[in-house]
């Protein structure tokens, strides 16, 4: 197959929504299957009920903890990836980099906990609007997740930060895990393309502790897009 | 006839306390784990006529922890329990050992007898074990 550079993106833009989709529906059955569980054994007490055994109120309120519970975390997870679905809306648009990356990092972090990493967003009320395509950003920032999780191990951390510099939008990724990517790598050639689509540029380089520094540059929106 | 004693190991805590409180009301002696190695210390402690799995948990998943438990006691019975089955998953879980590959959510009286036909095997590869072992005895020793 030859394929052009923009058919390239879509590719691995759609390899990454169903990576995505793969590990959210994995958590909602996970959820779900609590739910059903919890169902059966509301059963089981009420056919116990009919026989004449009495039940306990407390085991009645600990499971409807335990449903509310799962309900709410299910929720949370598909407002989530109802707000990630929704990015590749409108192609050009303005956003908040803070925002869509913060969805993305919460999206993302079972993959990390499965190798037992610690990937952390940390408390950022700060609004930094960029124009262009919400889902590329998310993409790019993903990428570079992906990049460090396959060199992560056991006890490493991830911590993904949005900030305003100047007239840029800054996204940061510092892993505690070290990963060679020169400009070779499919992965960075990947991230390349798509900071370009996004009119912004990328550095990644070793930080003193023997970690990974990933740097996503973007130009603040000036107007131009309208807010989602 | 003495209970069934089943070994859960699961990272969600509100999965394996339902399923756990379901199995005991049906007439089976539960243990929990949350994660593989807690359950391998665990195996050495205690005899379990059979073990269910969940596939994808943290650090070791379920097909690491089945070879890992398997190579300690090659006649432990192993079910796996999976959020979404597909051909490669269970493959994988059959050639790991497991003697069942099941999807979540999993009907409890499917699963029991599962855990009814794992108990089974048990005994038969007991029963055969301690068969070779009478046998090896009779041939070595010179009564």
């Amino acid at each position: 197959m030859n394929d052009g550079p923009e058919d390239r993106l879509q590719r691995s833009g759609l390899v990454f929504f169903a990576t995505l989709t793969a590990s959210v529906t994995h958590e909602l059955n996970n959820a779900l299957s609590i739910v059903d569980q919890s169902g059966g054994l509301l059963g089981d007490l009420a056919a116990g009920v009919g026989s004449g055994i009495g039940i306990d109120p407390r085991r009645l309120e600990t499971l409807q903890e335990r449903i509310d519970r799962q309900v709410r975390k299910g929720v949370l997870i598909l407002n989530r990836f109802n707000r990630f679905a929704h990015s590749l809306d409108k192609p050009e648009r303005a956003f908040d980099a803070c925002a869509e990356t913060e969805n993305l990092v919460a999206l993302a972090r079972r993959l990390a906990e499965l190798k037992l990493v610690r990937l952390e967003y940390p408390p950022n009320t700060e609004e930094v609007r960029v124009c262009g395509s919400a889902f590329a950003l998310q993409h790019g920032v993903f990428t570079c997740l992906q990049k460090v999780l396959e060199v992560s191990e056991e006890g490493d951390r991830i911590e993904v930060d949005v900030r305003r510099v100047g007239s840029e939008a800054v996204v940061s990724i510092v892993a505690s895990a070290g990963c060679t990517a020169g400009d070779d790598d499919p992965s960075i050639r990947l991230l390349s393309c798509l900071m370009e689509s996004l009119e912004g540029t990328h550095d990644v380089r070793s930080n003193e502790s023997g970690g990974t520094s990933f740097e996503l540059r973007l130009p603040l929106a000036s107007g131009r897009g309208t807010a989602h | 006839m003495a209970k069934a004693r089943v070994l859960l190991v699961d990272d969600e805590e509100d999965f394996t306390a339902t399923l756990a409180e379901r199995l005991e009301s049906r007439g089976i002696d539960v243990d929990v784990s949350s994660n593989g190695p807690e359950a391998i210390d665990r195996v050495r402690e205690k005899a379990y006529d059979a073990l269910v799995i969940d596939l994808a948990m943290p650090g070791m998943d379920g097909i690491e922890a089945t070879k890992r438990l398997l190579a300690d006691n090659p006649d432990l019975q192993v079910i796996l329990l999976t959020g979404h089955a597909t051909v490669r998953k269970g493959v994988e879980a059959i050639s790991s050992g497991a003697i069942e590959f099941l999807e979540k959510p999993a009907d409890v009286n499917l699963l029991i007898g599962q855990i009814e036909k794992a108990r089974a095997n048990r005994v038969l590869l007991t029963e055969k074990r301690v068969e070779e072992t009478i046998t090896d005895i009779l041939r070595t020793k010179g009564w």
